[in-house]
């Protein structure tokens, strides 16, 4: 929101034409980014039709377009989109929103970091797929299991950067706040979780990466749904085609997703740069 | 009411005796001091301070870098608790909020809006949002940033960061403004301005301000005395009356009895800026 910098005299016409050599320059580098991964697929298709490629482990654009094609037909490539984002999203509430509220906590009291820190210390460096076994064997093949690994990796990582985020509000703002007469929970309020959202925020985005990664490992062993079901069961059947559609759309899933968490913190925070 | 600040109460309390009555105390400031303890190194930062802030008086306060003129103001706004003495600042009317600092660093909030920046303060008291509004866009026509209203920080120059900041402690309405080179940051120009709007404000509603400047002719252009602090550790070195008749304005910078005022001043404060800056050796090369 800045104020208009165009004025009446013949200043106009050159602001019009810097804001169309910006516009034209970001309209050329996103054409790029669009066209790249189509001439490479376009170079990978000739490769493998010259024969320079072998096919038995890179199937051709073509094939795997057509078996893309098969599996939206049959319903079953929604099914397992479904069953993974489900499950993403149900862990990721469970872990993230204590995660964030305990990280909070422990930026905001000593006393609480002081209590935890030691055993989030400990735990958070532990790669979250080696627990799978314990948690199938605790919650069985079903979905407890896969909400639980999922949780539990975004819970540690949340934690971390909230904390940090809270931890690092400048002294000069909380002071401001108390000059100006505000309670202890008017300044977390108006000073403390601003000025820790864009840390927390890019936790979030973290996790969320995060989240992609386990979901699909734990659902190569115990699932019968899912992105990742659908790339290991395409292995064991020898479906080389279909098991590289699994791993377009679960790209294509973090990537958009990503996308949208991107827009939705610069539409929240405008500031997120300049704390 | 009154709010006090206390640290340890030292004995001899000498204060000076109040004048009149029109001329009532509004801080008082007894055997104030300040001692801080970092890395387990002990820093005084302010000996014995004895001062009283008359109501509705514009009191300056100059002195070397260092010398604990911030300490003083922290102190008075109860960011800092003094370690030894007592502070006092008389209230008089339980709506309004007892003081408001312009913060010698920048303080203003990058996640808020320049308008809800200068509103904070009303908006903390509970003040109605139409009505903190209207009086934020006051301010900020006041110190010029009307077009920057919406905008947020991050859009503004570092000078106009410190007109928020400015705006924010005047829409608040305090009984006492504390302010800590409030214009330092900003250009010559700018500052001739300020300080005219400033003047303009305060002559307005009078409120008792307490300064912290570097700059002497700000100093008596805009004080009704200015105290002089001695180098690090701080403590009173001189008190100047300034008689100057109010309305002031800026042509009274150029009468020879604003440079005498302020020559005045800075023989009193060269020995302490010197030794602040242990620039004794050049100093006496240059004799
Ligand atoms: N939190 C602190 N811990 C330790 N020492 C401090 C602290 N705050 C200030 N001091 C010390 O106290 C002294 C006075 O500092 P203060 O900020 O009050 O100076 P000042 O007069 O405002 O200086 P300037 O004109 O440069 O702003 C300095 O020596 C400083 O190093
Ligand atoms: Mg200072």
């Amino acid at each position: 929101m800045s104020p208009d910098l165009t004025s009446k005299d013949g200043t106009a016409h050159i602001s019009r034409e810097i804001l169309r050599a910006n516009r034209n320059r970001k309209i050329l580098h996103h054409s790029l980014s669009i066209a790249m991964p189509f001439f490479l697929l376009l170079l990978w298709e000739i490769l493998s039709r010259q024969g320079w490629i072998d096919t038995r482990f890179f199937s051709m654009p073509s094939q795997i377009a057509v078996a893309f094609w098969k599996l939206i037909e049959n319903g079953q490539l929604l099914k397992d989109v479904t069953a993974s984002l489900t499950r993403v999203l149900v862990g990721f509430a469970i872990g993230g929103i204590p995660g964030i509220i305990i990280g909070i906590l422990m930026g905001q009291s000593s006393v609480i970091r002081s209590l935890l820190n030691p055993i989030v210390a400990a735990i958070y460096p532990i790669p979250k797929l080696a627990i799978l076994p314990l948690l199938l064997y605790i919650f069985g093949l079903g979905e407890a299991s896969k909400y639980a690994v999922i949780a539990i990796g975004v819970f540690f990582i949340l934690v971390v950067n909230t904390m940090t985020g809270a931890m690092g509000v400048p002294a000069i703002f909380t002071e401001v706040g108390k000059e100006y007469g505000a309670s202890r929970l008017t300044i977390f309020r108006t000073i403390v979780l601003p000025s820790a959202l864009p840390v927390i925020f890019a936790g979030i985005k973290l996790a969320w990466g995060t989240a992609f990664l386990l979901i699909v490992a734990a659902e190569f062993v115990g699932a019968k749904s899912g992105i990742g079901y659908l790339i290991w069961n395409s292995w064991q059947v020898f479906s080389i085609e279909q098991m590289y559609v699994g791993l377009i759309v679960i790209a294509f899933l973090g990537f958009i997703t990503l996308l949208i968490l991107d827009g939705l913190e610069a539409k929240l925070l405008p500031w997120r740069k300049h704390v | 009411m009154s709010s006090t600040i206390r640290g340890h109460t030292e004995s001899s309390l000498d204060v000076p005796a109040l004048e009149s009555e029109d001329n009532a105390a509004k801080i008082t400031i007894s055997n104030v001091g300040k001692v801080f303890v970092s890395d387990n190194k002990l820093t005084t930062a302010l000996t014995k301070t004895n001062l009283i802030v008359r109501d509705g008086e514009f009191l300056v306060i100059v002195g070397p870098s260092g010398c604990g003129k911030t300490t003083l103001l922290r102190i008075l706004a109860g960011l800092e608790t003094p370690s030894f003495g007592e502070v006092k600042i008389a209230a008089s009317n339980s709506d309004r909020p007892l003081h408001s600092m312009v913060f010698q660093e920048r303080s203003i909030f990058p996640w808020m809006r320049v308008i809800d920046n200068v509103a904070y303060g009303l908006r903390v008291r509970g003040v109605n949002r139409r009505v903190a509004l209207e009086r934020a866009n006051e301010f900020i026509a006041k110190v010029g940033l009307t077009k920057f209203a919406q905008a947020y920080p991050h859009e503004l120059s570092g000078g106009m960061k410190q007109r928020v900041s400015i705006a924010r402690a005047f829409a608040n309405d305090p009984e006492v403004l504390l302010m800590d080179e409030p214009f330092a940051s900003l250009d010559e120009q700018t500052k001739l301005l300020m300080q005219e709007e400033l003047l303009h404000i305060w002559d307005e509603n009078k409120k008792t301000v307490v300064y912290v400047t570097h700059s002497l002719q700000e100093a008596v252009l805009l004080g009704d005395r200015v105290i002089v602090l001695s180098a690090h550790p701080g403590r009173i070195k001189a008190e100047v009356t300034v008689n100057f008749p109010r309305p002031r304005y800026h042509q009274l910078t150029t009468t020879p009895e604003f440079y005498a005022l302020t020559s005045h001043l800075w023989e009193l404060l060269k020995d302490e800026v010197v030794t602040a800056n242990q620039l004794d050796g050049l100093y006496t090369n240059q004799e």
